[in-house]
């Protein structure tokens, strides 16, 4: 009985789905699908005390699949949906030296309701924030393994002084990719040109009060592309701390003959007096040819996890794409802490994988 | 220490700075094109899913997936339909046309280039 009971809601759901999907008048367009890609990794880290050997879903870009479906209304007006969940066993974010393995989750990334029109786009629902990805806008095609979020492979791993462990690389060296995904209202506008702009209000996962601002570009230039993003955000976060905010952008050029650099700097400041502004600045050069693509980054973040702090990283990466499908790569890359008064060994991680699109 | 009353004027000026390099570089004049973050799902093809690069549950007959559910209509519009396909064709085309996609303005580019070889034609004619 318990049993039925619990399988009862799903088979509603499925007939349901699969009734709108059948239901679908022929007069308009409709389209519903589902994809998704898997991207596993072997990461061997080395923290300066220790070393040892993981098996990661790869943060940069985890695993998942979605639903999506459109259908036009007639008038230039069309209603969709995404629905996108991740998938992840050993995220490589959450792992370190004393968790090696951690359970596989569910975890929603988009649950969004749109209508489009030639006036712009209306978001409802869990999705990206206006300025999200606005410090990761990249076009080296090596970001599966090498960009901005320089926290999402290692994260958890903590630097260690005289086998004391301090601050993880996540607290102390963080892209500052302002508000991430969240419950929201958000609105796109139409391109101007090769400009369109965003704006989204909500809550975050946080329980907090949200709101975003982003210009985003994308233009051919010269023999090349161009895109960026500039991007703010507010975050209500109450207390002493108050409005936290975010000010920031990348910004990605890629020539004709595969050369690429890739630039992204952010701010966050919140209303504690004599608290110092944490910043993030990013370098990137790479370059593309035919299936293969390999690219050089320097990161640096100040004033993270307490004032003073200098968190750098630096490292490497190649990424071969012998079918669009698959990518394989491999990834270095060295993490320094430098806190006055304090000495923290480097953290070092080598990473070899794959990127399979089902 | 940084003073809690500059903060509002930076904060403004960061944004008035974004905005106006926004507009700077809108004003390059240059060929937009569609940015996809690639930490998202690739475009293109799936192991397993081939060109379309998804499982397609409905949609026009042709690009559907083999075994998915169907919709009302179908019946009407075979997938063999000749004239069902010159349809989905013209709507594809009509869906490019009203987001100027590249392929769009390609094929303006193709027109242009037939109006120049009449014109050529003509002027070569013209002259024998």
């Amino acid at each position: 009985m318990i049993r039925s009971l619990r399988i009862k809601p799903l088979a509603v759901a499925v007939t349901g789905a699969l009734g709108l999907i059948a239901a679908a008048g022929a007069a308009h367009a409709f389209e519903a699908k589902i994809s998704g890609h898997l991207n596993r990794m072997i990461m061997h880290a080395d923290d300066g005390q220790r070393s040892e050997v993981f098996h990661a879903d790869n943060i940069n870009s985890q695993t998942r699949f979605r639903f999506t479906g459109t259908q036009d209304l007639g008038s230039g007006l069309k209603a969709g949906i995404n629905w996108e969940v991740g998938w992840t066993s050993n995220p490589s974010d959450k792992l370190n030296m004393t968790t090696k393995s951690v359970a596989s989750t569910l975890n929603e990334r988009h649950v969004d309701i749109f209508f489009q029109g030639l006036w712009g786009k209306v978001s409802l629902g869990q999705g990206d924030g206006a300025a999200n990805g606005g410090m990761e806008v990249d076009l080296s095609d090596t970001t599966v393994i090498q960009y901005s979020g320089v926290q999402d492979i290692g994260g958890a791993f903590a630097f260690q002084s005289g086998g004391v462990a301090g601050p993880t690389i996540s607290a102390t060296t963080n892209n500052l990719d302002f508000e991430s995904r969240y419950d929201r209202i958000r609105y796109d506008t139409p391109s101007f040109g090769p400009v369109s702009f965003a704006v989204s209000s909500g809550t975050t996962g946080d329980g907090f009060d949200a709101t975003e601002l982003a210009a985003n570009l994308a233009t051919e230039l010269g023999a090349g592309k161009l895109a960026g993003t500039l991007g703010w955000s507010s975050e209500d976060r109450g207390g002493a701390v108050g409005d936290e905010k975010t000010v920031g952008g990348s910004l990605s050029y890629l020539a004709r003959n595969g050369f690429n650099v890739t630039v992204g700097h952010g701010q966050r400041e919140v209303d504690t007096i004599g608290t110092a502004d944490k910043k993030f600045t990013y370098l990137k050069l790479g370059y593309k040819y035919g299936k293969h693509a390999v690219s050089a980054d320097y990161g640096e973040a100040k004033d993270h996890a307490a004032a003073g702090d200098k968190g750098k990283v630096y490292g490497i990466a190649y990424v071969w794409s012998p079918q669009k499908w698959v990518e394989l790569y491999a990834g270095l890359k060295q993490h320094q802490l430098e806190r006055p008064g304090t000495s923290f060994d480097d953290i070092r991680f080598l990473s070899v994988g794959t990127r399979i699109k089902f | 220490m940084v003073q809690a009353s500059s903060r509002p004027v930076r904060a403004t000026l960061r944004i008035l700075c974004a905005s106006a390099f926004a507009l700077a570089l809108s004003a390059c004049g240059g060929k937009p094109f569609e940015y996809r973050s690639s930490t998202e799902i690739p475009e293109g093809p799936g192991l397993l899913t081939g060109e379309q690069g998804a499982i397609v549950l409905a949609g026009p007959a042709s690009t559907r997936t083999p075994g998915s559910p169907g919709r009302r209509g179908d019946a009407l519009a075979p997938a063999d339909s000749a004239e069902f396909a010159d349809y989905e064709a013209f709507r594809e085309f009509r869906r490019a046309k009203e987001n100027r996609s590249p392929e769009y303005r390609e094929f303006l580019e193709w027109k242009e280039y037939q109006q120049y070889r009449d014109w050529r034609n003509k002027r070569d004619s013209g002259s024998r």
